[in-house]
């Protein structure tokens, strides 16, 4: 027991971080509540400041969809990651004990850049047309 | 460092043999024709794109001579990863046979229709090679990235008309169907693998189905394990399209691509199907006395849910779809029998021969399917997606060959002697009758009548009712005639030549 | 002081997969529903992560590969999908989808 005490005594810090964290903003909050002058507000004193101007366009602009495409392909190749860095971690000892396992790395990748190849000549990174 | 040592002579035992690879030819070559649609696409001119199809139908049969070939070839493969037997090689030549089908219905349609033949090769390549993995999958890593993997490829292919709403909204529908199927059968998973990682001494594979089954024969009462069993099936359920995990069925083949709701009705459903044979007769084998009322209760709702739902359908692919859930229904009557027959031993085999019996009605279910859905593809409309009854009026008229191919399509499905599709029927009410499941085989008797109430309206459109004058009769190419005549005829000759074996031995 | 055990691990697991699944089942924008499906797949991983934990093996740990890759294919082609259909019929509220239906 004593030594699961000690590894949960090394969040310690954690525990204190995420403590100062949450208090130091409510104190703010709570000081300013209690001491600070009720603003009177109107509809143009809430309205986020523009230099002066009559405010534009909505608060949460929409993306234009046309990079979706980029994000997915970026996201598929992202990925195979997952399977990349482990066999890079033990594929010196795996060849050093002849397992073969160059091979079907070798095909996964292939795969992948076929896949890539394909959807530059498709076009599919080119978000300007 | 030992114990690296130790895992690499763990992997060093289970790395693939030169036979390994040989075993799963048909899958890698099916998987590289997949790859070999799209490069033909990036380097054949505008002259030369006919060859896609070509090539992949080709490579299909070729697949499927080797998966015959291989014949009998049994055991473990990769380590345990894979597990062939007789019935293996049965279902890769369904999938595979599923796959050409679907290719020689949607090659016209989709080019008609503007969408990418060769990508569409190359996902039903995929898809298929995936689903011929399934069949022969033991591992919980394989069988759920083999199902995945077709999964997400039909969702590609249930939204592949980008320019029509119902297409693409079919698409979306599968999906969040799919995705909360998987969610609940890898979670299954999960809690199965749980509980056998608990019980089973060190260095065994608790992923492994056969490890499952040995933890389950000890520690099956156990709620975790009891879950888990529960959750496999659900997301099973959902795959199957079977009650009361149905609700997607119609609205998804109504409004995916004609050929990609024929390959959603035979393909995956067969893939419910498998998967569903290999979680029983695997992992859950333990739990059979408690599986067999289930699967009997999922079996009656799909027959009654199904069939009463057609009924009032007036959209032919809608009436189809639930049509299909009613035959869902029938195929887990022969699972539930399966079980229960295993379970009770000795009844001279018979648990033996309701598998056969089980991939019988689905290879009858696929012809009657693809002679309709043939039909119904090659049919012009105005759009895929509203398909009413009314508008086969007078297809007699229009297109006798047409006409033709649809009746003995559904007289097929339908169960009419002496159809494939009468003797399939009658064979998985004789699992019922040797499992002494008295209920379950009245109410597939009586959805049997039911049923033949909706199949014939849509003859009775299709055949006898005119309609008015002055139609200009469709040109219909050669081969899209041709395809499901030939499978409606198929289907009557099959059924002829299982009378006359019947009757001579 | 008492250590998380394997049912704290699981009841998490088991309460972040109902919240998913109740959100797929009535929440009516289909990104919040892709959402939560993606979090009954999260919810999974926890319980892989923590049955291999506890159970001193590594299969588990391994099959977290498959299902993030297996997430990120499904996240691909559902998104393409989704954005596909709005911008087809500019709605993504799954009442609101209505081209499928018996008349």
């Amino acid at each position: 027991m004593a030594a699961e005490n000690q590894s949960l005594a090394t969040y310690l810090p954690v525990l204190v971080q995420v403590v100062l964290g949450l208090s130091i903003p409510a104190a703010i909050l709570l000081v300013s509540h209690i001491f600070g002058q009720r603003a009177k507000g109107n509809y143009i004193k809430d309205k986020a400041y523009e230099c002066g101007l009559p405010s534009e366009g909505k608060v949460h602009p929409r993306f234009a969809v046309k990079f979706h495409v980029t994000a997915m392909l970026f996201i598929l190749f992202d990925i195979e990651v997952v399977f990349l860095v482990p066999w890079a971690l033990v594929y010196r000892e795996f060849l050093a004990a002849s397992i073969a396992i160059t091979g079907a790395t070798a095909v996964f990748l292939g795969i992948l850049v076929f896949g890539l190849v394909y959807e530059l000549r498709r076009g599919a990174l080119e978000w300007e047309k | 460092m030992t114990h690296a040592l130790a895992a690499l002579d763990a992997f060093k035992s289970a790395a693939p043999q030169a036979g390994d690879w040989a075993s799963i030819l048909p899958e890698i070559l099916v998987a590289g024709l997949g790859v070999f649609a799209l490069l033909q696409a990036l380097t054949l001119p505008a002259s030369g794109r006919w060859l896609i199809p070509a090539v992949a139908r080709v490579g299909l049969l070729l697949a499927g001579f080797l998966a015959y070939q291989a014949g009998e070839s049994e055991g473990a493969r990769f380590g345990g990863l894979l597990q062939q037997d007789a019935s293996t090689h049965l279902w890769r030549q369904l999938f595979l046979l599923c796959a050409l089908l679907t290719s020689l219905v949607g090659g016209r349609f989709f080019r008609q229709r503007g969408a990418d033949e060769a990508e569409f090769h190359h996902i039903l390549l995929l898809v298929t090679a995936s689903l011929m993995m399934l069949a022969q999958s033991s591992h919980v890593v394989t069988f759920f990235v083999a199902l995945e993997t077709a999964t997400v490829g039909l969702y590609v292919l249930c939204g592949f008309l980008r320019r029509s709403a119902a297409s693409l909204e079919a698409g979306v529908r599968y999906l969040v169907a799919g995705g909360l199927s998987s969610a609940l059968l890898l979670m299954g998973f999960v809690l199965l693998h749980g509980v056998a990682g608990m019980h089973l001494p060190k260095g065994a594979d608790p992923l492994q189905f056969a490890s499952i089954a040995a933890a389950l024969l000890g520690h099956g009462g156990e709620p975790l394990a009891l879950v888990g069993a529960a959750l496999v099936l659900a997301g099973l359920g959902f795959k199957l399209g079977a009650f009361p995990f149905h609700g997607w069925v119609p609205d998804v083949y109504q409004g995916a691509p004609t050929p990609t709701t024929a390959l959603l009705a035979t393909a995956s459903k067969s893939a419910g199907v498998v998967g569903l044979v290999l979680v029983v007769s695997g992992p859950l084998a333990p739990l059979a006395a408690k599986l067999s009322p289930v699967l009997a209760v999922l079996a009656g709702g799909s027959l009654l849910a199904g069939n009463l739902a057609a009924l009032g359908s007036s959209d032919t692919k809608r009436a189809l779809a639930l049509s299909g859930v009613s035959h869902a229904g029938f195929l887990l009557a022969g699972i539930a029998g399966l079980v229960t027959l295993r379970s009770q031993e000795g009844v001279f085999g018979a648990a033996d021969i309701a598998l056969p019996i089980v991939l019988a009605y689905l290879l009858a279910y696929v012809l009657g399917t693809f002679a309709t859905m043939g039909a119904l593809a090659a049919l012009p409309a105005e759009s895929d997606e509203r398909r009413p009854l009314v508008a086969l009026r007078g297809l007699i008229r229009r297109s006798p060959s047409l006409a033709a191919g649809l009746t003995l399509g559904i007289g097929s499905l339908a169960g009419i002697p002496p159809s494939i599709g009468f003797f399939a029927k009658v064979l998985i009410l004789w699992v019922l009758v040797s499992a002494e499941a008295w209920t379950l085989l009245a109410l597939a008797v009586v959805s049997v009548a039911v049923s033949i109430h909706y199949y014939f309206s849509i003859i009775r459109e299709a055949t006898v009712r005119t309609a008015p004058d002055g139609e200009v009769p469709p040109r219909i190419p050669l081969l899209d005639r041709a395809l499901p005549l030939g499978l409606g005829i198929l289907t009557v000759l099959l059924g002829l030549g299982s009378l006359i074996k019947a009757a001579l031995g | 002081m008492e250590s998380t055990t394997l049912a704290h691990h699981l009841l998490l697991a088991a309460l972040v997969f109902c919240a998913g699944l109740t959100g797929v089942l009535v929440r009516r924008n289909l990104l919040v529903t892709y959402m939560c499906l993606e979090l009954m797949l999260a919810a999974t991983m926890l319980a892989l992560v923590a049955f291999s934990r506890f159970n001193g093996t590594m299969d588990g740990a391994v099959l977290v590969f498959f299902v993030i890759t297996v997430a990120a294919a499904e996240v691909a082609v559902g998104l393409a999908l989704i954005v596909a259909l709005f911008r087809r019929t500019g709605a993504v509220g799954s009442d609101r989808l209505d081209s499928l239906a018996d008349r």
